[in-house]
């Protein structure tokens, strides 16, 4: 029975995960394009709530939804021509872009498929347990991968500093249409 | 305190608790705002030296009702150009948030007498989440979703403007609120609401607000200014700034829809009000054991009540920021205090757990650890 009810929650998930993940894609409003991302993104945390990883449900919300996208919305909200219908969805890549990218999901199709899966059914411990787990291993065993990470986030946040310093107009004349100064 | 046992046909108080919990808190939220609006217009005539609400009903308790009609019956305008849907859907979104924080809150702690000298404990809590803390950072980073979907989709200058600053001001003070919390976090040793209400138990002293002290304060300090920035509340009302954009994101709203911004408003700063108590205040626990005579829910609401005036009060004595002193407050000022006092009380915690940690004796030789303890996994 509850295996069972794990299959449905399995595959509403996927629809509520893929179905505005195609939306996103597809629609032709940036904006709304936008707005698809945040039942895709929290069908992602349901799956990580499928998979008893209670922190990371929370940090998906807290870090992808409370934060990055709100993000993506700002930059969106802030970009010209957001809901024009004659705006083209490809580019010259298109093709080339699909072709490569069909060819990956049949590459890792094939490996999945051909992988020897072990059943489990143990629980990974309480959401406690876990983030304690999680914390030590951040800065024990992953301590240099997770560093790394830090400075590849840190040399994007110089980078996006000094690309809005130099995109700063030398006289005050910010103001016009809808901009937003400081930040 | 022990209470005796009463039953609901087939069902005991433990297992009623948890409905009773969400009812009362659920009760608490939606009722909070006609209750707030006359509590904050009576406070502000009070600040400010006025009478404020005194025609309808006594001491003008009727206006919320008066208020609540003419919202119902006013006409709920629908502008041509705005993306209906988003339109629609932006109010109920940004009321989600704090209806289902509200299951998280902890409101008392019981022993319930089973009769024959047996008791056992009762926390009146609807969920008891492991990370709940967290969930409520979650959720109130969700809250913005209904500020900027209804900013963008009315398709007014000043609804966008609106909705442009709430965005990014929800982005630069969640980082504070966070820090702010995760100190609690590091007093408590837990991330769950109510063991984090249990470790403060014994009187005013228990309570993290003087633990560690002095940074205790400094991170209640830094929560109580992100929690009014995420609430957007005066002096962080520059979403709405009816000053300088009309009404910002609810400008096009009108009747019901506007009413519902205005209630997740106020149930916000409910929320905010019992996540602070429940980090800081020690929740239900008695300000000093000889007090414990009071049932817990009532210390817990008196608490939360303090704070939502602490809430108004702000609100009538600072002037707005401007939108380039709120980012460089934020930014500058508040987040770097809280990391520092993060580090510090971190340092702090860990020399009080392990003296030998902070001196130059090195410490005993101890046992080598596997790294992941071998049998957990991620």
């Amino acid at each position: 029975m509850t295996a069972h009810l794990g299959t449905i929650a399995f595959v509403s998930l996927t629809a509520l995960t893929i179905l505005p993940a195609i939306m996103v894609v597809s629609t032709r409003n940036l904006v709304h394009a936008g707005f698809w991302m945040l039942p895709c993104l929290i069908g992602v945390a349901g799956f990580y709530a499928l998979l008893e990883a209670h922190f990371f449900v929370v940090v998906q919300i807290l870090i992808y939804i409370g934060a990055i996208l709100v993000l993506i919305m700002f930059a969106l909200m802030l970009t010209r021509d957001v809901m024009d219908p004659k705006e083209r969805q490809t580019n010259a890549m298109g093709v080339w872009a699909g072709v490569i990218c069909g060819l990956g999901l049949l590459a890792s199709a094939h490996m999945l498929f051909r992988h020897p899966w072990v059943g489990v059914t143990s629980h990974p411990g309480d959401a406690h347990a876990q983030t304690v787990a999680l914390g030590k291993a951040l800065v024990t065993r992953y301590a240099l991968p997770f560093e790394a990470a830090s400075v590849l986030l840190l040399a994007a946040l110089i980078a996006a500093i000094v690309i809005a310093k130099s995109m700063r107009p030398p006289a005050a004349s910010v103001g016009c249409d809808g901009e937003v100064s400081g930040g | 305190m022990t209470i005796p046992n009463i039953s609901f046909g087939p069902f005991d108080l433990v297992a009623v608790a948890p409905y009773v919990a969400l009812g009362l808190m659920l009760a608490t939220v939606l009722l909070a705002v006609p209750v707030l609006t006359w509590f904050e217009r009576v406070t502000l005539g009070l600040i400010h030296d006025r009478l404020g609400p005194n025609r309808v009903g006594p001491r003008g308790l009727l206006q919320p009702i008066a208020d609540g009609i003419k919202l119902f019956f006013k006409e709920d305008i629908l502008p041509s150009n705005v993306d209906r849907r988003i339109f629609y859907l932006a109010p109920a979104i940004s009321m989600m948030p704090p209806l289902v924080a509200a299951a998280l809150i902890p409101l008392g702690d019981f022993r319930v007498d089973m009769g024959g000298g047996q008791t056992r404990p009762l926390t009146l809590v609807a969920a008891d989440i492991n990370v709940g803390i967290l969930w409520v950072l979650g959720l109130a980073s969700l809250q913005v979703y209904g500020l900027i979907l209804g900013g963008w989709s009315s398709n007014n200058k000043y609804s966008l403007l609106g909705a442009l600053r709430s965005s990014a001001q929800a982005i630069s003070y969640e980082l504070a609120l966070s820090l702010g919390v995760l100190m609690a976090v590091l007093m408590s040793h837990s991330m769950s609401l109510v063991q984090i209400v249990q470790s403060q138990t014994g009187g005013i002293m228990h309570w993290n607000i003087l633990g560690l002290f002095p940074f205790g304060l400094v991170a209640a300090g830094v929560y109580a200014i992100a929690a009014v920035a995420e609430t957007n509340r005066a002096p962080f009302d520059l979403p709405e700034a009816e000053s300088e954009l009309v009404a910002g994101y609810q400008t096009e709203y009108s009747s019901m829809k506007f009413a519902i911004f205005f209630m997740s408003e106020y149930a916000a700063v409910v929320i905010g009000s019992c996540v602070a108590v429940v980090l800081w205040l020690g929740g239900w626990d008695p300000i000093h054991p000889v007090l414990g005579f009071i049932p817990g829910p009532l210390w817990f609401a008196g608490k939360v009540l303090l704070l939502i005036f602490a809430f108004v009060w702000v609100r009538s004595t600072l002037p707005r920021f401007r939108y380039d002193q709120l980012m460089r407050f934020g930014w500058m000022r508040l987040l770097p205090v809280a990391l520092v006092a993060l580090m510090l009380a971190a340092a702090m915690s860990a020399y009080r757990t392990d003296p030998s940690a902070g001196s130059r004796i090195p410490p005993k030789p101890e046992k080598p650890k596997p790294l992941m303890g071998g049998t957990q996994s991620l």
